[in-house]
This record gives C-alpha cells, structure tokens and sequence, in this order.
C-alpha cells in the first residue's frame, strides 16, 4: 500500500531537499520494529531513505514527519560540527562489565541463551532510549506547535509509546531486568513523558505515581527543560546530560556524521 | 549560543576541524580565555597548522604563564615544527611547575629518544606510565625504547599493553608490526629451530590432502591471530583456532601459517623467516611421502 501522505507532510518533505540537499527515498520493507524508519543520507548516498510497513495507517503521517526533524535538527549543523552516537563491541563489554554484579545475580533465575538475548535487547533499548529521548522532546514539542493537523497522531504514537514504557514498571519485568537499566529507563520515561505530556496537555505520568523513579525523573526534567539548547549540538550536550544522569556515559561514544561503516547504506 | 563542553565533545571524536571553528568563535567572545587558547592551540597542531599552534598556545603562556599544560602543548607544537630545542624548554618548563607533568614526562621522553639516548626516555617514560597507565602513546614509547637498547621482554610487554588498549589505533597497529619483529628475534637468537622444522613437516602433512580454500582459511586464521602476538618461545599449546581443531604452541601456528602462505604463494613475505626450517621439512616430505608416516 503506498503512503497516502496528509498536508503538511508533502511540504516537510520539499523542506528536507531544500536544507539538506537531497530527498527521501520510500521503501517498502516488512521486518520493522515500528511503521517507518529513516536512514539519513551521508555525502555518498543520493537520498534520505525512510523504510515503511506495507501495513501502516495515517499515524504513518507523524512519524515521517517526526523523522525529518531529526534531518533538519542536523543538517542545520554546520557539517564539520556534526555528531553521532555509536557503540561496538568493546564499549558494550565494557559497559555491560560495570553491571556484572547484577546480570550474575539475574543469571540464577534465567537459562544462558535467553539471558544473552535479554542483555543485548536492554542494552540496546537503553542506549535507544538515552541517545533519542533528549532530540525527540524536541521534535515532538516542535510538531506540536508547527503542525495542528498532526496532533491527533502524534498523541496516538505517543500512547502507544507510553504503553510500552509503562512496562517497565511492572513486577515482571523488574525481576529480570538490572537494576541500573530498570532504573535509569524509567527516569528517562518519566522525565520524557512528564516534559512532553505539559506540553501537549495529556497526563502520561499517572502510572508512575508511587513509584521511585519519580524523584530523580523530575531533577531530570528540570535539568532538560533549564539547560536544553534547541539544536543538533544542543541534543548532544543533553544526550551526555541525561547519560551521565542515570550514570550510563560509557556506553556509548560519539563520532563524526559521516564516519560511518562503508556498508552503513545497507544496514537496517 | 555556543558552547565550549560541544567543542571538546568534538576533541574527543576526534573531530578537529569542527572543534577548531568552534574555538575560533568562542574566542572572539573571550579572548583571554585559558580553557579555549589551551583546546584551539591543540586543534591546530592536530590539523598540522603548528606555526597557528605555537601563536596561540604562546598567547596562552602570555596570559598564565604557570599553566603547564600549555607548555607541554607548546612544546609538542614546536616539536611539530622540527624546534626540538624550544620544544624541550617547554617540556623542562612543564615540568619545573608540575614535576609530575605526565604529558610533559612523555614528550620529553619522546624526545630524548629521537636524540638516542634511550636510557633518558626510559626513565622520562616508565615516570609516565606510571602515573597514566592508560596512555597508549606512552606505553609505545616504553616498548619502543627497550626495543631499541635490547631488552626485548620488557618491549614486548609494553608493545602488548598499547594493543591491549586498542588494537585498533595506528599506534595499536605499529606495536603489532614491532612484535612480530620482536618474535623474529627470538625466533632466530635460537639458531636453526628443529622444533619448527616438525611443525613444518606437520603442516605440509596436513594440508596435503585440503583444498586451496581450506589452506587459506587456516593460514589467514593465524595470521590475523598473529597480529595480536603469538608466544613463540613458549611451548605451551595454549592457542586454539576455529579452522582447525586442536590446541597448538606459538610456534606451531607460525610453522602451519608459513607453510600455508608458502602453498597459496610461494613468493609471498610471511614476515617471519623460517625459510631454512621449512626447506629442510619439504625435503624430507618430499623424500619420505611416498612410504607415508605420521607424525605426533
């Protein structure tokens, strides 16, 4: 099914070629976690690529343009000042080495093959988690004020976020979850959908009441809204605030733009 | 609003050039600023500008005098610019305010070993090293030296902590070349290896009977094993590979790579010589095979 784009998407989309020098190519692709997923363009590649679901609906809308703000958050960085987040296999030993004491702990209630499975998901969530939130406040505060039309999408995609992320406050997922990644994942849940749930005037955070996340989800939220700095290099001061925060900095490493593996256009 | 935490997050991804045209605006804003001078002086010496380096950094000194970082830096600047005179009065001048300077203690190392004086840098490095173990430059500068005046164990331990702490530098990368050289040292301090001349024979044994693409999948696996270290003077067979079941010594995996390079190409430079061991192990291959045996 090809996307039936609404105003004001088809204009995001000429102002994505107009400040980053190209468009985005639309692929179908059916092993995604979520509707869409971009790939930015670096200098070698002729296009932005959004990948998609054959089977979307309108909300499809609000992710596009969603995604393009995070184009427009970097590419308004002058090229030379641009950074990514990264990891590999080193910074995840060592990062996975500070919690040791804990996953050992987990062990005696899980078999070794799932455990190995649920420590690359937490780390890979948590990292997804710390190095997209602090950009995402933005955006979504960014579309809520610019894009009318699309509220009633971007509150369905962000209920259906906040679903997933109320998880995390179950018993379930406490008993086999660390208790540094449990932790700093529901500070930054709070923090995010307290800053975002003001805005928009919907209340996310109900669920978290009476829960210990809410004391540091707050400072946090006090640091973001104090200190953030709205732009690209603003976004990195505030992703290493909030790792620092939830004590999660060395997980990760940052590196240019454009220092990317040679196979980075194939990788989903 | 700029912000100068963005430009040093910028330093650590190796990012210069952004860092650099950061600093410059931060500077019109503050001119006298130590923090900035100190990174914007760094940034141009590592985007090889060391005559911009040496202005600013010299700007800094003219404003804090006492700051010894900036002299290191400033002494690394004019290194940069072949100055090793200036640049030793930065590094002495470092070290009169903070004897214990580490960055100071290494380039002056650095230095006395471009001079050859070998003992001086140890005794500058190991002072180093030993407050900042964690620096690959220095760790380097540690196997370099020793290398240099023979003391090959105390090399090859300094050469295996710069890989240990990232094989993936270009420093990490020559330490793993100077190994090797160390390996063939000690491989050929022994004379003729007879030991190596089994391995060899066993080797040729082996790969007798496997295709091309077998032998190569072996010989690369060792290869790259190689590029980390193998202890080829220990026979302890503490090795073990996925293309070949088994455990094996260092030297055994050295003699199956030779002779495996020597069967993909026989012209090709496999870096260690055991070219009289494995001359004499194909003779007697040659001459024995027909009848077969095997050997332990």
């Amino acid at each position: 099914m090809d996307i039936q784009f609404i105003d004001p998407v088809p204009a995001v989309l000429e102002e994505v070629k107009s400040v980053t020098g190209k468009g985005v190519k639309f692929i179908e692709r059916e092993d995604l976690a979520t509707y869409a997923l971009l790939k930015m363009a670096r200098k070698n590649m002729p296009s932005h690529l959004i990948y998609y679901k054959k089977e979307h609906d309108e909300i499809i809308n609000h992710l596009i343009v969603h995604e393009c703000g995070h184009l427009f958050r970097i590419f308004k960085c002058p090229e030379n000042q641009r950074l990514m987040p990264y990891s590999d296999q080193q910074i995840k030993y060592n990062a996975l080495q500070e919690i040791e004491n804990e996953i050992m702990a987990l062990n005696k209630n899980l078999p070794e093959d799932r455990l190995i499975h649920i420590i690359n998901l937490w780390y890979n969530g948590l990292l997804r988690q710390v190095t997209n939130l602090p950009p995402d406040i933005m955006i979504e505060k960014w579309i809520y004020d610019e894009f009318p039309v699309l509220r009633p999408f971007q509150l369905r995609t962000l209920k259906k976020q906040h679903s997933e992320s109320v998880a995390g406050l179950t018993d379930t997922v406490r008993k086999i979850t660390p208790h540094t990644i449990l932790s700093a994942s529901n500070i930054m849940n709070y923090a995010f959908f307290r800053i975002l749930g003001f805005h928009i005037g919907h209340n996310f955070i109900r669920e978290y009441s009476s829960t210990p996340y809410i004391r540091k989800g707050k400072k946090l939220e006090t640091i973001t809204e104090k200190d953030y700095t709205d732009s690209h290099e603003g976004d990195n001061l505030m992703i290493d605030k909030w790792a620092a925060f939830v004590n999660i900095s060395n997980w990760f490493k940052w590196r240019g733009f454009e220092d990317v593996p040679p196979n980075y256009e194939q990788m989903v | 609003m700029k912000d100068i935490n963005y430009a040093l997050m910028l330093i650590s991804a190796n990012k210069f050039d952004g860092a650099k045209d950061l600093f410059e605006e931060l500077l019109q804003d503050d001119p006298g600023n130590q923090d900035i001078l100190y990174n914007l002086g760094m940034c141009y010496t590592e985007l090889d500008k060391p005559e911009k380096a040496v202005e600013t950094l010299s700007e800094c000194i003219r404003y804090y005098p006492h700051y010894a970082n900036a002299h290191v830096a400033l002494g690394f600047a004019y290194a940069r610019l072949a100055d090793d005179e200036k640049a030793k009065i930065h590094f002495l001048r470092a070290l009169e305010i903070e004897p214990s300077n580490p960055y100071a203690l290494r380039n002056l190392g650095g230095l006395y070993g471009k001079e050859n004086d070998y003992e001086k840098a140890i005794q500058c490095l190991e002072k180093s090293f030993s407050i900042n173990p964690d620096d690959q430059q220095t760790a380097y500068g540690l196997g370099y030296s020793y290398l240099h005046i023979g003391v090959l164990d105390n090399a090859d331990k300094f050469l295996k902590i710069t890989i240990d702490l990232d094989e993936s530098t270009k420093i990490g990368s020559l330490a793993k070349d100077l190994r090797r050289e160390i390996a063939e040292i000690n491989l050929k301090e022994k004379g003729f290896r007879i030991d190596a001349m089994f391995y060899c024979l066993a080797a040729l044994q082996f790969f007798k009977d496997k295709n091309p693409e077998r032998v190569k999948k072996v010989a690369f696996e060792i290869g790259m094993k190689g590029r980390q270290g193998l202890d080829i003077n220990n026979p302890d067979k503490k090795y073990t590979l996925n293309s070949m079941d088994g455990s094996f010594s260092g030297l055994q995996l050295v003699s199956y790579m030779y002779v495996g390079f020597k069967m993909i190409d026989s012209k090709q430079d496999i870096g260690l010589d055991i070219s009289e061991e494995y001359k004499q192990a194909l003779g007697l291959f040659n001459k024995e095979r027909p009848h077969g045996y095997t050997i332990h």
